[in-house]
């Protein structure tokens, strides 16, 4: 039974007056039809607002002039009409909102919104893939993650699985012109450009992207990135699994920070059956998330130095992360994808070693860091290729909701740990946010490198924190989320893991919605490469540290 | 002399220089694996034969062994004749270097010059794969290479210039004799630098690496050639970094000249621990983009060279 | 139910650009034969080509810990001309499975295929009849000749896929020509 909207089930601040009146009463202005409070605690947002199709790029227009930057959309099929979901956040403070847009099965057309946040453009073409709701004005309608001869949307309720046909061919648009298509910029010399295929077999070893790029010479005019190739159908197979049952996947979408999205997935379910783990969990979750952090920051300056030329880092950075790895294992039994941050708390005891092998490791990686400055950080040549390239502009991540260390690089101050608390312990230990100003490669890099070290403080003042007690806290083996709708956000590696979730009473969710860091951080790489050299558009492609898989789920 | 004379001269000192090429590309490359290991705190290939020695025969064997692909729309005869080309400087150049006193393939008079310009032959072979390969990969880094090379060509004739000065002549074996006591280094500390870095340019090795550049351009020049033909690309990528790093032990670090040891085992000391240090950095370096490429030769390498130039030919006017 | 593909069609060239011409062997005797394979086990260089989680365990199987190097087969090589080992480390879906495919045919024989993880073996834990996306292993495009069970597995069951390899090509028994 697909649950009732959301708007009846909100918990109301007080009669009334609500305490975000002013912002109501603009919206309502702009054209919203209807708006609730919501319990934050709980349901991660703080406002609903009701939208018509019509008025939608209005209230869209009143919330960018407000300085709220696009976060995520969710498209929702509610039988028998289907539902959009756009969540936005303010950067400076203020209420989370939630914008609800409706059309028909029939019909399934919106107007686009990608006029007014740039980044909406590949959540419309997912949702297009997924549901089959049509854009208006979209400015490239094109498939995004599902192959261009697919003739269904998997996430309406009525798909049930379609034959596997392996097909023939790789070209993804036969016959349309390729510049029409791609709508690239126009070359100065035409005839003298070509396009340059970074093709899914990549040795830059993000996953299988491919970008085509208009070049001339050595000049990147455009480019345009095609996903899918790592698409493996987790949120419609969400739909089928347990909740308990899910937790295994959660860590394949991400597998460099496996653990920090296991604990979104057990933080969002606490938040929706209002849960508290015990303080033992909580601090061995800080000391395993910090571990994965930091874990995933190696992997991503050996890769990117593999990127740029250099082999010998990769070699050293692998060779950390084996220790860290080492420990996971002792813990939880298995390298990468541990599935030990459950929901109540951890899954099992730490070993007894726990707390003397995580100190030896933070006093080796602090003996390190400064060798990867002198070697890495501190290289003429690295500097050279990445000072001043593809900066961010701070507008640039309000259209597209960037976030993680590509946000805090171009100086917004934000950190889900700190900002969005979904773990008591960040706010008792003592650490800092890490910003640059300049947004480019180099302080993208800058910010990464500042964070493991802030890992590692938090990582031995956690420490100190550990007393005994349980590890997990009294719940249901298969337990059901109340039926309601539920949004929880985790500071990953990558940025910001959001969360979304549907429930209708029964133990297995209605709808899953994983809004992962990488998706947005990529989308801002097509407004960057024009006017770059190609070697840039690799130095570039390092910097944000994407995981291809999970931003294809 | 005799025809048989003549003709036996010919096939031994054919045979010497194929046979040391050979045997010096499979060492190079045990080499590097083994370089590249100690410097990543690995242990590279130990498997085969004691301390992998017998690894690059592994490899050499696999590759005759293999099928030689050759793509329909390629150009074909550029296509066959490209590694050929590339290869075909690395014998000429090792038979003109000699590596003691008297000993070596030939010494001829104008020895300097002729490895300086047959060492230029390389990039067309490299070129020609580029092109032929009708691939825009290869095409982008047969370009990048031939812009590479020939850039950097200039700056280190003008620093071989200096050293030729000083000695006053082209043939190697003066030149080496000139360098008694004193290599040339020490006259000609700057000249060495930028010989240096454009002999590391001209093998296309990091941080210069640009028209191989593996993680952009996924193989560059070579990317369509299999089996053997890419063997031959192996080969003379190896031998030219033999031939650069002999031509600096020739002309800056004195040649054969050293006491106690005999000339020979001197020469291939010094050669290997400056082919020792171009691996060395190669696996230290990250590589530069294409125009910082350029704008460091045009704007800092070419003007240090000619102003090095000047000031050698007024302080050592008339001294050797 | 799923309508699959059950003897994949091994080297057959995709369109006329791909048809490239391939020289059988001219001689075949038994030492020189041996002497090849012994040489081929030992120098397998690998495709650089990681789709997605197992990935990552192939490059911590190539990194210092592990080495796989020692065995000959660390030399990754970027174009597909120059290997002869594919791991297929990842899930491999629809849109994928043509690009694997023609890797494979790029690739000139005698080549191998070692399936890296549960994914590429049979899907892994996207193994479900209603799964729209994710092709049900690599065997059904490619021919595999060492199979690695485990989500991921260990750097160590690579490196002993890899000696397994070279077990079974020294004894003459894979499908590589």
């Amino acid at each position: 039974m697909p649950p009732e909207s959301d708007v009846s089930a909100a918990v109301p601040e007080t009669p009334a007056v609500s305490v975000h009146a002013e912002l109501i009463e603009r919206l309502t202005k702009a054209g919203a039809t209807a708006c609730a409070d919501l319990n934050y605690a709980q349901t991660g947002m703080d406002l609903d607002i009701d939208v018509a199709p019509e008025k939608l790029s209005g209230v869209a227009s009143q919330l960018k002039s407000e300085h709220y930057a696009f976060e995520t959309m969710v498209g929702v099929d509610r039988q028998p009409g289907l539902d959009v979901l756009y969540l936005f956040k303010p950067h400076a403070g203020g209420p989370r909102v939630k914008l609800r847009t409706t059309t028909s099965r029939e019909t399934a057309t919106l107007p686009t919104l990608s006029s007014i946040y740039a980044g909406t453009e590949w959540y419309e073409r997912e949702i297009f893939d997924m549901f089959g709701i049509t854009f208006t004005d979209h400015p490239h309608p094109r498939p995004l993650l599902l192959p261009h001869f697919t003739n269904f949307h998997p996430l309406r309720k009525d798909f049930h699985g379609a034959p596997i046909v392996i097909p023939e061919d790789t070209v993804e648009i036969p016959e349309i012109d390729v510049k029409e298509a791609m709508k690239l910029g126009q070359s100065d010399t035409p005839k003298r450009d070509f396009f340059l295929n970074m093709g899914p077999q990549h040795p830059s070893t993000h996953g299988v992207l491919r970008i085509l790029l208009h070049v001339e010479g050595e000049r990147v005019l455009g480019g345009r990135c095609h996903l899918g190739y790592s698409h493996r159908g987790t949120e419609k197979l969400a739909e089928k699994r347990q909740y308990v049952q899910f937790l295994p996947y959660t860590d394949r979408m991400d597998y460099l920070s496996p653990v920090n999205y296991n604990w979104g997935w057990a933080k969002l379910l606490e938040r929706a059956a209002n849960v508290e783990t015990t303080p033992r969990a909580e601090v061995i979750r800080v000391i395993m998330g910090e571990l994965s952090r930091v874990a995933s920051h190696l992997v991503w300056l050996g890769t990117y130095l593999l990127d740029l030329g250099a082999i010998t880092p990769f070699l050293y950075c692998f060779e950390d992360r084996e220790m860290i790895l080492t420990i996971f294992e002792r813990v939880s039994g298995q390298r990468m994808m541990t599935s030990y941050i459950v929901f109540g708390g951890v899954r099992n005891e730490v070993h007894s070693g726990f707390v003397n092998e995580v100190r030896e490791l933070v006093k080796h990686m602090r003996k390190r860091m400064p060798e990867y400055d002198t070697l890495v950080m501190q290289n003429e040549i690295f500097l050279m290729r990445t000072d001043k390239v593809g900066p961010i502009s701070q507008e640039q991540c309000k259209e597209f909701g960037v976030s993680g260390p590509c946000l805090r690089a171009s100086g917004v101050d934000y950190d889900a740990r700190r900002d969005e608390p979904y773990c008591d312990l960040y706010s008792q230990l003592d650490w800092k946010v890490q910003t640059e100003q300049a947004g480019d490669c180099l302080a993208r890099s800058r910010v990464r490198m500042a964070e493991i070290e802030q890992s590692l403080n938090l990582i031995e003042q956690a420490l100190e924190k550990l007393e005994e007690g349980p590890f997990r806290a009294k719940v249901p083996k298969l337990f059901k989320v109340p039926a309601g709708e539920y949004y929880s956000i985790t500071e990953g590696p990558r940025g910001a893991i959001g969360w979304y979730l549907i429930g209708d009473g029964s133990n297995t969710p209605y709808r899953l919605k994983v809004r992962v860091p990488s998706f947005a951080n990529l989308q801002v790489v097509e407004q960057l490469i024009p006017g770059m050299r190609v070697a840039d558009v690799v130095s570039i492609l390092g910097s944000l540290d994407v995981v291809i898989p999970e931003i294809d789920r | 002399m005799s025809l048989p004379e003549i003709l036996i001269r010919l096939v031994i000192a054919f045979g010497a220089v194929i046979t040391f090429v050979t045997v010096n590309a499979l060492f190079l490359v045990w080499l590097e694996r083994k370089v590249s290991a100690v410097i990543q705190n690995r242990m590279g290939p130990t498997e085969v034969g004691p301390f992998g020695l017998l690894q690059t025969i592994a490899d050499a064997l696999k590759l005759l062994g293999k099928e030689m692909i050759t793509p329909t729309a390629v150009d074909r005869w550029t296509f066959f004749l490209a590694p050929v080309i590339a290869f075909l400087p690395a014998p000429l150049l090792v038979a003109a270097i000699p590596i003691a006193e008297g000993i070596g393939v030939s010494d001829l008079n104008v020895g300097a010059l002729y490895l300086l310009a047959i060492s230029n032959i390389a990039f067309i072979g490299i070129l020609m794969a580029g092109w032929a390969s009708n691939n825009k990969y290869s095409l982008l880094g047969a370009v990048r290479a031939v812009a590479q090379n020939v850039s950097y060509e200039i700056p280190m004739l003008l620093a071989v210039l200096t050293v030729i000065l000083m000695s006053g002549s082209l043939k190697l074996s003066e030149i080496v004799a000139a360098q008694s006591p004193i290599p040339f280094i020490v006259y000609q500390p700057i000249a060495f630098v930028i010989y240096f870095i454009c002999s590391i340019a001209e093998s296309n090795r990091t941080p210069f690496d640009l028209p191989e550049a593996e993680s952009e351009l996924v193989a560059g020049y070579h990317t369509e050639f299999t089996g053997m033909r890419f063997a031959l690309f192996f080969l003379a990528e190896y031998t030219q970094v033999f031939v650069l790093a002999a031509i600096i032990t020739l002309f800056f670090l004195g040649g054969w000249n050293g006491p106690v040891l005999p000339g020979w085992v001197w020469f291939m000391l010094k050669t290997y621990v400056v082919i020792f240090v171009v691996m060395w950095l190669r696996w230290t370096y990250p590589r530069l983009r294409s125009d910082q490429l350029m704008n460091f030769n045009w704007r800092v390498l070419l003007p240090v060279a000619i102003i090095n130039l000047l000031i050698s030919t007024v302080i050592y006017r008339g001294q050797f | 139910m799923s309508e699959v593909n059950e003897t994949p069609n091994v080297g057959q060239p995709d369109t006329e650009l791909e048809k490239d011409e391939q020289i059988p062997p001219i001689v075949r005797f038994l030492p020189l034969q041996k002497a090849l394979d012994l040489a081929r086990a030992n120098s397998l260089w690998p495709l650089t080509f990681g789709i997605a989680c197992c990935a990552i365990e192939m490059m911590a199987a190539s990194a210092s810990r592990y080495d796989t190097d020692r065995f000959g087969a660390g030399v990754f090589r970027n174009s597909p001309r120059q290997a002869d080992l594919m791991i297929v480390a990842g899930t491999v879906n629809l849109k994928m499975a043509p690009i694997i495919k023609r890797l494979y045919d790029q690739m000139p024989s005698p080549k191998w295929v070692i399936a890296l993880g549960s994914c590429a073996i049979c899907g892994g834990p996207f193994d479900q009849e209603d799964n729209y996306a994710v092709l049900q292993g690599v065997e059904k495009i490619v021919p595999v000749d060492v199979f690695v069970p485990g989500c991921p597995p260990r750097p160590e069951a690579l490196i002993h896929a890899i000696i397994e390899l070279q077990e079974k090509i020294k004894s003459g028994q894979t499908n590589a020509s």
